[in-house]
């Protein structure tokens, strides 16, 4: 259980890193936090010749507000998302979500960035990712993109970025003016992935429509999955049985996996109990209060 | 820009004490270097792959697994494993609790419970039984059931607050 043998680089600037993901591309692999990156060097399922590792890249381990969101350095730690509360306030669906990462001593070195990067499918921050809508800036010799959260998970582990990029930050809109979210999953032991994860956002229009409210999924198959109210109901204000039937109606949609913890016929009632639960949740949640 | 390089010098700290231009190799965790370099074999190994929480130790304070550091990421830091827990011959609040409330049996899992609890109650000195629980929830026992654990915690949580109390002069 140890890494096979590696060279190893811990750039001082962006600039560096690019330069060493620029020469050393496909041989490299970038180190966050580490938490999903070392198990697999130790069991040896990567073996990159280069590892070169962003903790001394000063300025990716801040946070800001501006007129278009918040915007997550590649640095920030799990940690800080639990225990900031300035940085919690802007981003209330993640503030919740994070408890069910892994456990302390994960998220004291995992980054929110990291974490949708190694893009695993019950990963909680995809799921919050997709529902809010995302935005990551990608950065490289090549050029810089700025990828949206759809675009960029592709698959389980698998992401839009190339061997020669380097996710500088991810941006989250800010929260809906009078909107509630909720975040909630269902895993065998507290800390380890979910079988099924919901995030949830309610929120009316001036007509008091619920079109843009929303659910999104995970541990359900390669990737987090988004249905919007909108689509299923439009139109619709507070009809008592709406979240129920939203609920079956995304349990019935989704076509999750079976695996050795939960088959697919477990995922989908977990998943219509979640997004029901979650939707309640969140509409308690909003300005004016449960229906 | 850096080269990339298979072997480089660490300084850190210890449990307070200062190791100056130690060579490792990049590729070896933290926990190999300070069991296998150090020769602090309290930190132990139970997977080495991030599942059982048996190599935690605290840098910078911060509880994280020494399996899933690298030697070389700790460069600059200040390290306090198990052995630096107690202070001159004495073992520390927690230690004492997980002796008097049987809070170990073989003792393989001991030091990352130790060293977690200690981060535990330094961030939070009243802590519920549920947060101890959430909290210690990445560290695996196969042998007490966790419940003399938890006793163990808010013991010595009680017993540090009343310490504190006492030194300060104020109610606990
Ligand atoms: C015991 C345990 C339990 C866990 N439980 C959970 C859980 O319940 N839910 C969950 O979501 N996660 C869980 N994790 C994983 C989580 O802790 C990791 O933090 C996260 O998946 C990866 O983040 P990281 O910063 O550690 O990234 P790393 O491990 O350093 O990197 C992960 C991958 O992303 C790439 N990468 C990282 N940063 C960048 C960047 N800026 N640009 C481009 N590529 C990058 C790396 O090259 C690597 O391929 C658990 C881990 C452990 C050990
Ligand atoms: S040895 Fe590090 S978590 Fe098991
Ligand atoms: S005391 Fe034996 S594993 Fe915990």
């Amino acid at each position: 259980m140890k890494p096979a043998p590696f060279s190893y680089a811990a750039p001082h600037s962006v600039e560096e890193c690019l330069d060493l993901l620029s020469r050393y591309g496909t041989d490299a692999k970038l180190m966050a936090g580490g938490q999903s990156l070392m198990p697999l060097l130790s069991l040896r399922m990567a073996r990159p010749s280069v590892i070169i590792d962003i903790n001394r890249i000063p300025g990716l381990d801040a946070w800001e507000v501006t007129g278009e969101g918040v915007r997550i350095g590649a640095r920030v730690r799990q940690r800080s998302l639990e225990r900031d509360r300035a940085l919690r306030a802007e981003i209330p669906l993640m503030a919740e979500a994070v408890q069910f990462i892994g456990h302390p001593a994960t998220r004291s070195r995992g980054t929110i960035v990291g974490s949708m990067c190694h893009a695993d499918p019950a990963a909680e921050l995809q799921v919050c990712a997709i529902l809010l809508g995302a935005a990551f800036r990608l950065r490289s010799h090549s050029g810089d993109r700025v990828v949206s959260a759809e675009e960029f998970f592709l698959d389980a582990l698998t992401t839009a970025v190339g061997e020669e990029e380097l996710v500088e930050e991810v941006r989250l809109p800010l929260p809906v003016v009078g909107a509630g979210y909720s975040f909630s999953e269902v895993s065998r032991r507290h800390g380890d992935f979910a079988m099924v994860s919901v995030g949830c956002i309610v929120t009316r229009d001036a007509q008091g429509r619920l079109d843009e409210s929303a659910v999104a999924l995970g541990g359900i198959g390669s990737r987090a999955q988004r249905f919007r109210l909108g689509d299923y109901a439009p139109g619709a204000t507070a009809v008592p049985a709406l979240f129920a039937d939203f609920a079956r109606h995304v349990a019935e949609t989704i076509e999750p996996d079976a695996d050795l913890h939960a088959s697919t016929e477990y995922r989908r009632a977990l998943a219509a109990h979640l997004v029901q639960q979650g939707l309640d949740v969140a509409a308690s949640r909003t300005e004016s209060g449960a229906q | 820009m850096p080269m990339p390089a298979e072997r480089m010098d660490v300084e850190l700290s210890v449990n307070g004490r200062d190791y100056t231009r130690r060579q490792v190799e990049a590729r070896r965790t933290l926990a190999d270097f300070l069991r296998e370099d150090l020769s602090l074999t309290g930190t132990h190994l139970g997977c080495e792959h991030g599942a059982c929480g048996a190599c935690t130790v605290l840098i910078d304070d911060a509880p994280v697994r020494s399996c899933l550091t690298l030697a070389v990421q700790a460069n600059g830091t200040r390290i306090r494993t198990v052995e630096g827990l107690g202070t001159d011959g004495e073992l520390h609040a927690v230690q004492k609790a997980f002796k008097q409330h049987h809070a170990l049996q073989c003792g393989f899992c001991t030091p990352g419970f130790l060293t977690a609890s200690v981060a535990l109650l330094e961030e939070n000195p009243s802590p519920t039984e549920l947060e101890v629980r959430e909290w210690l929830s990445g560290n695996i026992c196969r042998c007490t059931g966790y419940q003399f654990i938890v006793d163990a915690v808010l013991a010595a949580a009680a017993e540090l607050r009343e310490r504190r109390g006492a030194g300060t002069g104020s109610p606990a």
